[in-house]
């Protein structure tokens, strides 16, 4: 029955629950990842995210629940599983003795990957990595390191690619260069599921997210959805100690935050905000449509410091 | 079966990892799996051979020669999959990495096992070289033999490694197993005197997995051969590999899962 893989959904979970002694890491999560789609699992640091990861290819073994990769259950036919996945793991873990080359040698041996001088070749240059084939990986940049996992999870040409933190810590170029890739891997009809914090890239990349909090899953929708949902209107961002001020001109119904040193106004329209700058006499620092990140700040914001 | 076959072939290249990894150092890999064994030859065989007579007919340095490839045994095993590992484990996060691909941990294990017996296989093999050049090896045969014997007695050793690997909470409790574990069973293995005319040593002495090794080495360089002694020697080294390979496994797969 489970051996025949499921061609519609690449990942399915049912109330999976993992605790690690006390702590419950993910609690009844379920979730679904259709073929060809790309799934954002966002939320803070501490949410889940590497676990539900770790649980998809057996490096974590769920407490509960019921889970399937392309109809296989992780935590008895890992391999199947991931004879068809590429990851890019939060942390690279790249051989740091090796060269570029030799490394990617052994894990093309690890994946079986035919052809693999040329496969290698191909993802070098596709990551503007050539130059570096023999450099040892130790002298490598940051975002080269990155780069070259990406070739690691890439080298199977894998159904499913998983990406951990794809970005976190990499410099706006690297990073433009990286979501590209993966919006041309998803063009070719695979499958992505991506953590992240970056709601920019969410919503960049993504066609659903799920936002986890404390291994609760606490919203699910495309970022549209979300946002129509959640956060609906435009946000006018004023400095601080304008809020006093603001406050006698503000309607009931506006939502209104503090973030960091601003004061932001959320109004259903752009035209609130408008007139509300000539009534109060304070100028914006900013207008801008409501976002993903407005609807992730607002789901798993509150608790900030609890999280860390 | 083709699973089976699978699982080989991915062990084999965990096997090809660490060998790509340890020839980059070769020198410096190899030196003190070599040097050991020739200094304890020099040190104790030349050095005290003059003052004892003879061991069953045997000159001391004839007494010592198996045990030294035994020595390369031991360590090369367990320092390979006690050190070695468990920084491969914790600072390189290797198997990270390794565990997203269809390699899972039993062939990591496995891998870890192929490497070390075909490690200690060489090494005993090049120990036996020098002895057979030295004229040490009453039995010119056991130069063949003692690979062999190698690679099985390391499964044992290394597995000793492994389960230490899986057990210490910082890499400085290594020294502590090598004080309590290792040493004695090195020390006490009939390598640098006998030990069946000792009643009580040589009893407790049949627990140890190194001593089994350490007597069929015995009888192949020595060239004493009965089949009930390598009967008994053989099948408790075996189980020993066995069993201690089967709980290393458990306990790394409990390490590198969560
Ligand atoms: N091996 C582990 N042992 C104990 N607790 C763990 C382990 N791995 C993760 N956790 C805990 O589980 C929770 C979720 O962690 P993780 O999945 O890494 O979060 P995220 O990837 O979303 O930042 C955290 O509270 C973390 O401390
Ligand atoms: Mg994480």
């Amino acid at each position: 029955m489970i051996s025949k893989p499921n061609s519609t959904v690449a990942v399915d979970a049912r109330k999976v629950t993992k605790r690690f002694g006390e702590l419950v890491a993910l609690n009844e999560l379920s979730l679904a990842v259709d073929s060809g789609q790309c799934v954002g699992l966002l939320g803070p640091n501490g949410a889940g995210k590497s676990t539900f990861i770790g649980c998809l290819y057996g490096s974590v073994e769920r407490s509960e629940g019921d889970l399937r990769v392309f109809g296989f259950d992780p935590a008895r036919e890992a391999r199947r599983i991931k004879e068809r996945i590429g990851v890019v793991p939060q942390e690279n873990a790249l051989d740091e003795e090796l060269t570029v080359r030799e490394n990617m040698r052994l894990y093309a041996r690890f994946q079986g990957v035919k052809d693999p001088f040329r496969r290698i070749e191909e993802l070098l240059e596709h990551m503007s990595l050539s130059h570096k084939r023999h450099a040892q990986i130790r002298s490598l940049s940051g975002g080269m390191k990155r780069r070259l996992t990406f070739v690691r999870a890439l080298l199977s040409d894998p159904e499913l690619l998983i990406l951990d933190e794809p970005t976190t810590g990499l410099d706006p170029t690297v990073r433009h260069l990286l979501w590209d890739k993966v919006l041309s891997y998803r063009q070719v009809g695979k499958t992505v599921l991506v953590t992240t914090h970056y709601m920019h890239e969410a919503e960049l990349l993504c066609d659903r997210v799920i936002i986890l909090n404390h291994g609760v899953q606490v919203a699910v929708g495309s970022p549209k959805e979300l946002i129509e949902k959640e956060t609906p209107g435009f946000v006018g961002i004023f400095e601080a100690d304008q809020k006093s001020t603001l406050k006698i001109h503000l309607d009931s119904n506006w939502h209104c935050f503090m973030q960091g040193r601003q004061y932001c106004v959320r109004a259903p329209q752009i035209e609130h905000l408008i007139a509300l700058q000539a009534a109060s006499g304070v100028m914006a620092i900013q207008m801008r449509p409501a976002n993903l990140e407005d609807v992730y700040l607002k789901l798993t914001g509150e608790e900030l410091g609890e999280n860390e | 079966m083709s699973d089976l076959l699978g699982s080989v072939r991915l062990a084999w290249s965990v096997v090809v990892r660490n060998w790509v990894v340890y020839r980059k150092d070769f020198i410096a890999n190899i030196s003190p799996t070599l040097a050991d064994p020739a200094l304890m030859l020099t040190a104790l065989g030349m050095g005290l051979s003059p003052f004892i007579s003879s061991i069953h007919g045997l000159s001391y340095s004839q007494y010592l020669a198996p045990g030294m490839a035994a020595t390369t045994v031991l360590f090369t095993a367990f320092f390979e999959c006690s050190y070695g590992f468990y920084v491969r484990m914790t600072f390189e996060s290797v198997f990270k990495a390794m565990l997203t691909t269809p390699i899972g941990t039993g062939e990591v294990v496995l891998g870890e096992f192929i490497w070390v017996s075909i490690r200690a296989a060489l090494m005993a093999g090049g120990v036996g070289i020098v002895l057979e050049l030295l004229s040490l090896l009453p039995n010119p045969w056991a130069v063949f033999l003692f690979p062999l014997i190698g690679a099985m007695l390391a499964i044992p050793c290394g597995a000793i490694g492994l389960l230490a690997s899986s057990y210490v909470r910082n890499i400085n409790q290594f020294q502590t197993v090598y004080s309590f574990i290792i040493a004695p069973l090195y020390f006490i293995s009939g390598t640098f005197f006998p030990l069946n005319d000792r009643p009580v040593l040589g009893a407790l002495v049949q627990v140890s997995p190194f001593f089994h090794g350490v007597s069929l080495l015995q009888m192949a360089a020595w060239n004493q051969f009965s089949p009930e002694r390598i009967a008994y020697h053989l099948s408790v080294m075996l189980s020993y590999a066995l069993i201690l390979g089967l709980w290393s496994l458990a306990r790394i797969r409990k390490k590198l899962i969560n």
